[in-house]
């Protein structure tokens, strides 16, 4: 086990697509602060309404308490965007091609048959995949986090950046962290049972953009039975993650759902991966 | 008699179409075994069903006359289908990643093998850029990397030009004899498996119609006069005491096969025709390898 590990973190350190999704997801950071900086900008009547196609549907004139115009990126701060790229799935997004390409690979190009049946249980090869595919997906959100927060400094003042509730962005990392690992499963869930690079990266975004819809609508249906599936989909828990103010409740909800989810993704992957054929 | 590998009955199903019908196998310890098929003939199918990448519906099997086959399948380097490479990482690296999954010591190994199958200079080039023969070399890298006793390869000759034909033909037979690797092989390029194989199996429609030794090939194929005969009794004495003629045999009912005197096949004919015998049938017959195989799998091509 520890040498398919060994050779599971080679390859990951080979790959360019880690490189390429932390490209992607600050260049996303950057374009999220820039919106802020031209809304802003639309606001105090500094550029046109619509200007690099940024529309402000309701132009808030508003000034502050010591008599300058109101700031949305201020309001917002650093903790705001960094709220933005998880609960808006930016980060999800990139972590799901990345998940995707990191486990569909071994069977496009058929590498997975360079183990299966040379000593190794199916179950070992799964979780020497699985623990960098985690460690992986923690590693790209902290470096997300880490890249969100120091572009902040510029577009925000060394001022901002003090006045951050450092304590609650650690939390909130913490959280995300735990919501990531369970979700980085579920897409190599995914890519085990579709085994096919188009397909996984496909299914992966459609879970990603459309299941908390559909959870929203399971709550309608179960509003009568007082359910609300939402509170226990992980995606939710993801998007709908305070910034602040954190609750008891939510807390343990997170980690148990967390946990729940991150086991029957393994499970199933494995119990998959030991009946399947290898081609 | 040890066997390398041992299989009784394997069937594999997909759906409602079996693949593999009942394959009763016996490769001998040493043997460099020709598996022959036409495509879709279940070759493919059987190999990963040996090296454990797909679980059989019925039958069992034995590795090294064990029926422990995790244990036993770590002794097995296969190369079925195409090679396993990461088309973004250099030879070398492939072959890092073999190095760390097995836990082998010493980064030199992989220099060795590299050197071994000729791919030492390919340098920082991606695999993903190698000509075809270029992987099938790196992928037999990969499957002698763990030093197995047992290789099995499937059509590892495919896309190499000659030269490669070669020296893959070569590695084998040096493979073979040097290190005693018994080797399950398929190949579509009959002439080159007969060069080194010492064992056959046919296999069609999934089904395994026929395992035999070279030496029982050569002798399959040996050129010689077929004479259709209405008394094959009387032909043969004339044979013996007109024609003077020792060598010959009775395949079957009112058949003859004369391998002595055939350049003078004319003079065995006018002896049999005065001796009142009625000669159906006299043509000159023997095959090449390939003819032999086509015949035995139905003539069609695409062996």
């Amino acid at each position: 086990m520890f040498n398919l590990l060994n050779a599971e973190f080679y390859k990951l350190r080979k790959s360019k697509a880690i490189y390429i999704g932390v490209l992607v997801a600050s260049i996303l950071a950057l374009l999220l602060y820039g919106s802020l900086v031209m809304i802003d900008k639309i606001n105090q009547g500094e550029v046109a309404n619509g200007t690099a196609r940024i529309i402000v549907s309701q132009v808030d004139e508003s000034v502050n308490d010591s008599g300058a115009p109101k700031s949305m990126m201020r309001e917002i701060g650093i903790a705001g965007v960094l709220q933005q790229m998880f609960g808006g799935h930016f980060v999800g997004i990139i972590a799901a091609v990345l998940v995707s390409i990191f486990v569909i690979r071994e069977f496009s190009a058929g590498t997975v048959k360079n183990l299966v049946g040379k000593g190794y249980t199916r179950p070992a090869i799964f979780f020497a995949k699985m623990i960098p595919v985690i460690i992986l997906t923690l590693v790209f959100e902290a470096v997300v986090v880490a890249i969100t927060i120091c572009m902040g400094i510029p577009f925000m003042g060394w001022q901002e950046f003090s006045a951050t509730a450092w304590g609650d962005v650690a939390f909130y990392t913490g959280f995300q962290f735990l919501f990531g690992a369970a979700i980085a499963v579920i897409y190599m869930l995914i890519g085990e049972l579709t085994r096919n690079l188009a397909a996984g990266i496909s299914v992966s975004i459609g879970m990603l953009m459309f299941s908390t819809t559909l959870t929203a609508g399971l709550d309608l249906v179960f509003h009568g039975l007082e359910m609300q599936p939402s509170k226990y989909w992980v995606l939710d828990l993801m998007s709908s993650c305070p910034i602040a103010d954190f609750e008891t409740e939510f807390i343990v909800r997170g980690v148990l759902v967390s946990a729940v989810w991150l086991v029957i993704a393994a499970v199933l992957g494995v119990l998959h991966f030991r009946k399947a054929d290898v081609k | 008699m040890e066997y390398a590998l041992r299989t009784d009955g394997i069937t594999k199903i997909y759906g409602k179409h079996t693949v593999v019908d009942h394959v009763s196998m016996h490769v001998k310890k040493g043997d460099i075994y020709g598996f022959i098929g036409k495509n879709g003939a279940g070759k493919t199918t059987f190999m990963r069903v040996v090296a454990g990448l797909a679980a059989p519906a019925a039958g069992t099997m034995e590795l090294f006359g064990s029926g422990d086959l995790e244990k036993q399948r770590q002794r097995l380097g296969t190369l079925i289908e195409q090679p396993g490479l990461y088309g973004t990482m250099t030879a070398r690296d492939n072959l890092e990643v073999v190095r760390k999954s097995f836990g082998i010591t010493g980064k030199h190994a992989v220099e060795e093998m590299l050197e071994f199958v000729g791919l030492a200079q390919a340098g920082k080039k991606k695999v993903k850029n190698f000509s075809m023969g270029m992987k099938q070399r790196l992928g037999i890298a990969i499957a002698l990397f763990r030093s197995p006793d047992f290789l099995i390869l499937d059509e590892p000759i495919n896309g190499l030009d000659p030269e490669g034909i070669k020296e893959v033909r070569d590695l084998l037979s040096k493979l073979n004899r040097e290190r005693q690797i018994t080797i399950l092989i398929s190949s579509h390029i009959l002439g080159e498996l007969s060069k080194i194989a010492s064992n056959y199996g046919i296999i069609k429609e999934g089904v395994l119609i026929e395992e035999f030794a070279a030496e029982d090939l050569k002798s399959r194929c040996r050129r010689c006069v077929k004479l259709v005969v209405d008394d094959v009794q009387r032909a043969s004495t004339i044979l013996e005491e007109k024609c003077h003629i020792t060598e010959y045999d009775v395949p079957k009912e009112g058949v003859l096969r004369v391998f002595d005197g055939i350049d003078n096949s004319w003079v065995i004919n006018r002896e049999l025709v005065e001796g009142g015998i009625h000669l159906k049938e006299s043509y000159l017959a023997g095959q090449d390898l390939e003819g032999y195989f086509m015949d035995l799998l139905g003539g069609a091509s695409n062996v």
